[in-house]
């Protein structure tokens, strides 16, 4: 995937991101880019996915920032789930495949929540439709 | 008989997008008033909605993209939101109309207050959602909707001067009782209803619940163009059965129990009988569109997982999104909100943020990078771009048409 000339706005941001299993979670709600020592251009190291980056990107950095930390003190303080680097992306398309799982990425921990508090309640929550 | 079958996600989507309650009573009091005059604004919204249909399916079964994947994509987050917060709202009032009309339809048959069998009908709409398969539920509806057939035989029994009903239908003009602003009022609210975002949003999803790929673009084309036409039929059966029937009687259609009436006066109990279930499952079945595209546009801006064909608990922001809806729409219908009024002013506002929806589409059915070699053709940019002109100049006068005739009443 190195050098692979992209237009990031249209290529990337917005996009859909799927898990290795074909799951979604989330969207490209931001990028990450560091402009290289030598040559002086700009590459895109890493996949921002979350309702805070998606609010700082849209100019609501306060929100943004809020959102960000509290999600920050629910997960794993150690590392940032939001920033998802490009490395992990196996297809860049119409969908961006990452070779990661759903659950291990901030954008579950609101799905989690609603599942283990309310969803997961329901009778029949565990019941899929047969094809 | 799979093939038959596989054409019913365009039949339930036309269903629920024609003839929902508003349209019900639209088409009869447009029949009423101005006779067939308005039946080219029916057939404009049938062509623009197989165009636009017939490129969100090719997009979902190519890219496995639906409709609000696209929105974002190509308007950005902030102008995406805003379709959203516009699209959600309209999608909530007809979801309100929805649920109400169910409640009627009910009461009409059991002489229960509709109030009482609001709660009833938002729960059996919720627990379609939560339990019943996608192609069960769109099978279910699709078919019983076809019960408004009915019309049509309603209209063939009558016997009309064929000739003059087409002749007025092809030769139109504003009748002498009526102002040219309610005449295009009317002409946008028959043209939107056709046209109402929901559809698209209903149909791609469906297409990506259903899982189809480059091999069901053939279902894809067989859905658009036998689901939206026979939806286009329906609205012209009735409003041409309002016309005979109860034009000359002088009745001005201003509730559903009275579009039943030329279809109870010309076949009598069983008429009446069948053109119940009809109205049931088409307001049901645009029920479950819209509490659906509630879920599917929400998660959709937002990246989350979504749809009927995993487990509940594996979508469970898109499920508590769908519920929450049904709950807050079952509240307002329970405010005694007049669910006729409530879903012609969503037609009608619903054309002003229409073109956000549709530009989308457009754009993303001619980028081979979704499409490879299945793009848009010439002939097929050249109408869709006419229409998209339409839309962008409905979406700036509807709003004035609104206010000059009083939402159709001046």
């Amino acid at each position: 995937m190195t050098g692979r000339i992209l237009y990031a706005g249209l290529e990337l941001l917005d996009h859909q991101l799927r898990d290795r299993d074909g799951r979604l979670c989330g969207n490209v709600d931001d990028l990450e880019v560091e402009r290289s020592p030598d040559t002086g251009e700009l590459y895109v190291t890493a996949i921002v996915a979350g309702p805070g980056a998606l609010l700082q990107r849209m100019g609501r950095r306060r929100l943004g920032g809020w959102i960000e930390r509290a999600n920050r003190l629910v997960g794993d303080q150690g590392r940032d789930r939001n920033i998802i680097p490009l490395a992990l992306a196996t297809r860049i398309g119409p969908n961006i495949d990452l070779a990661v799982d759903a659950e291990d990425l901030a954008t579950a921990d609101t799905e989690r929540w609603v599942r283990d508090h309310l969803i997961g309640h329901l009778p029949g929550n565990r019941h899929r439709a047969p094809e | 008989m799979k093939r038959f079958l596989a054409v019913f996600l365009g039949i339930l989507t036309a269903i629920g997008g024609f003839v929902d309650i508003g349209d019900l009573v639209a088409n009869s009091q447009t029949g009423t008033r101005f006779g067939m005059n308005l039946a080219w604004a029916v057939v404009l919204g049938v062509i623009g909605i197989i165009v636009y249909a017939e490129m969100c399916g090719r997009v979902a079964a190519l890219a496995g993209r639906p409709v609000f994947d696209l929105v974002r994509e190509r308007l950005g987050p902030r102008v995406g939101l805003a379709n959203l917060l516009a699209s959600f709202f309209i999608n909530f009032l007809t979801l309100t109309a929805e649920l109400a009309g169910v409640a009627i339809a009910l009461s009409l048959a059991s002489s229960v207050s509709y109030l009482l069998l609001i709660p009833f009908v938002a729960f059996l709409v919720w627990l379609v959602i939560w339990r019943m398969p996608f192609e069960t539920m769109e099978r279910v509806f699709g078919l019983l909707g076809l019960c408004l057939l009915v019309f049509a035989v309603t209209v063939w029994k009558v016997g009309p001067d064929w000739g003059s009903l087409f002749h007025t239908a092809s030769h139109p003009q504003v009748p002498g009782t009526e102002t040219g602003f309610t005449y295009a009022y009317f002409a946008i609210a028959l043209f939107g209803a056709a046209m109402t975002p929901y559809e698209v949003f209903f149909f791609s999803s469906g297409a990506v619940e259903e899982r189809w790929t480059e091999k069901d673009l053939a279902t894809n084309r067989a859905n658009v163009l036998i689901g939206f036409p026979l939806g286009g039929l329906l609205s012209l059966a009735i409003m041409a059965s309002a016309d005979l029937i109860l034009g000359p009687a002088g009745i001005d259609v201003g509730q559903l129990s009275q579009v039943a009436l030329p279809v109870a006066s010309a076949l009598g109990r069983v008429g009446l009988a069948v053109v119940l279930v009809g109205i049931f499952a088409a307001t049901f079945g645009a029920a479950l569109e819209t509490a659906l595209s509630a879920g599917y546009i929400v998660s959709q801006y937002m990246g989350w997982m979504w749809g009927k064909y995993v487990r509940p608990r594996q979508a469970s922001r898109f499920h508590l999104v769908v519920l929450l809806s049904i709950g807050a729409a079952m509240i307002f219908g329970l405010t005694r909100v007049d669910p006729v009024k409530v879903t012609e002013y969503s037609i009608v506002l619903s054309a002003a943020a229409l073109p956000l929806t549709y530009f989308p589409i457009l754009v993303i059915a001619n980028d081979p990078s979704y499409m490879g070699d299945k793009t848009n053709g010439r002939f097929l940019n050249a109408v869709a771009s006419i229409y998209l002109v339409i839309l962008v100049v409905l979406s700036i006068v509807t709003i004035p048409l609104l206010i000059i005739t009083k939402g159709g009443t001046g």
